[in-house]
């Protein structure tokens, strides 16, 4: 994550009062909120996606009853990707997020 | 008379690249309602002091008392917590949070300390901007104001929680001479007229002539 540009936020809020953990929930909270936003967005246009493919023409002598591109909508597919999105932007936030609980605000206002 | 803040002992040691002790027994201490200045060359230690003293530092030998509570063997969230409430920390590259508005910079260290409700917090906060001159500022985005503005956004953020002491490295130090005016004007209304204790490194002459008490160091020393 931006932790790396961040760093001058860091110390300024470690420097006013806030500790190592709140500077981590805070970047955890960041992250999930991205994770979130992004799961969301991937979902819903999954299933747009999935409904224009669905209206697509698919007709084989092998299977009658089918007329277009056969789709699956079932629920469990879109609460296992929900979950990878945050699964993954959780261990994708929680490094950076420890690294950010740990700067030395010191080393970064006498960096400048 | 109340003591705010007090050094006892105080030295201070740099290993890279090889062992230097950068100061050397450093005692005082600062009374309620004193206006304090450190003064002294470069690179004599008045930064790394000045760390040291407001708990973000604590890599020392030595002890420091602030407001009647040692600061030894506390934990590094409640030296948060104590810079939080009893300190207010101004730096000369008047950091702000870039991607917060004016307001909510001051408000900030208000809403972590959580004494108060988001509303008065606003409140305060705007009495304070006021109170410096800025009021009409409160809804810009930080980055989008200049330098000497910066700075009294930064010291209204120092004066939220109504800290014991408010510190300052070289505060005005980055600052054209109409700003730093202005500046060195705050400092002295908020000691005359509001009674703040002031802890203030300066290399600004006149700054240190307003003060009540001039601390010069030297190599890591004080020598007055
Ligand atoms: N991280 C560090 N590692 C090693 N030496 C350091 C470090 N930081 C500071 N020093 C040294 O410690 C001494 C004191 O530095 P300090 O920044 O406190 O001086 P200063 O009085 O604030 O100077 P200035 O007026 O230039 O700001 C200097 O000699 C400096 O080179
Ligand atoms: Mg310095």
């Amino acid at each position: 994550m931006m932790i790396y540009e961040k760093m001058d936020s860091i110390a300024i809020l470690k420097a006013t009062g806030f500790a190592g953990r709140d500077v981590k929930t805070i970047f955890l909270f960041i992250s999930l909120s991205i994770g979130i936003a992004g799961g969301l967005l991937g979902l819903l246009f999954g299933f747009i996606l999935s409904v224009i493919i669905d209206q697509i023409p698919f007709v084989t002598a092998s299977l009658p009853t089918v007329t277009s591109y056969p789709v699956n909508y079932n629920p469990v597919y879109y609460i296992i990707a929900a979950g990878f999105s945050l699964a993954t932007t959780f261990f994708a936030g929680f490094f950076p997020a420890k690294k950010a609980s740990k700067v030395d605000p010191v080393v970064i206002i006498r960096g400048k | 008379m109340k003591t705010i803040l007090e050094a006892q002992h105080i030295n201070k040691y740099f290993s890279s690249p090889n062992k230097i002790k950068v100061l050397n027994d450093i005692n005082f201490s600062i009374n309620e309602r004193e206006f304090v200045t450190v003064i002294g060359k470069s690179g004599c230690g008045k930064s790394t002091l000045l760390y040291i003293l407001s708990t973000m530092d604590t890599d020392h030998e030595g002890s420091l008392v602030i407001d009647g509570e040692k600061m030894d063997e506390k934990k590094d969230w409640e030296l948060a917590r104590i810079r939080n409430e009893k300190i207010g920390f101004i730096f000369q590259f008047h950091y702000l949070l870039n991607e917060f508005t004016v307001l909510r910079n001051v408000m900030l260290p208000g809403l972590k300390l959580g004494k108060f409700t988001e509303k008065e917090i606003e409140k305060q906060a705007l009495e304070k901007l006021a109170m410096l001159g800025i009021e009409h500022l409160a809804s810009k985005k930080a980055n989008r104001i200049s330098g000497g503005e910066k700075q009294r956004v930064a010291i209204a953020r120092a004066l939220i929680n109504n800290p014991a002491i408010i510190m300052g490295d070289e505060p005005t130090g980055n600052l054209d001479k109409k700003n730093r005016e202005i500046v060195f004007d705050i400092f002295s209304s908020l000691a005359k007229e509001f009674n703040q204790t002031l802890l203030i490194v300066t290399h600004d002459e006149s700054m240190a002539a307003i003060s009540n008490r001039i601390i010069e160091m030297e190599d890591g020393r004080i020598i007055n």
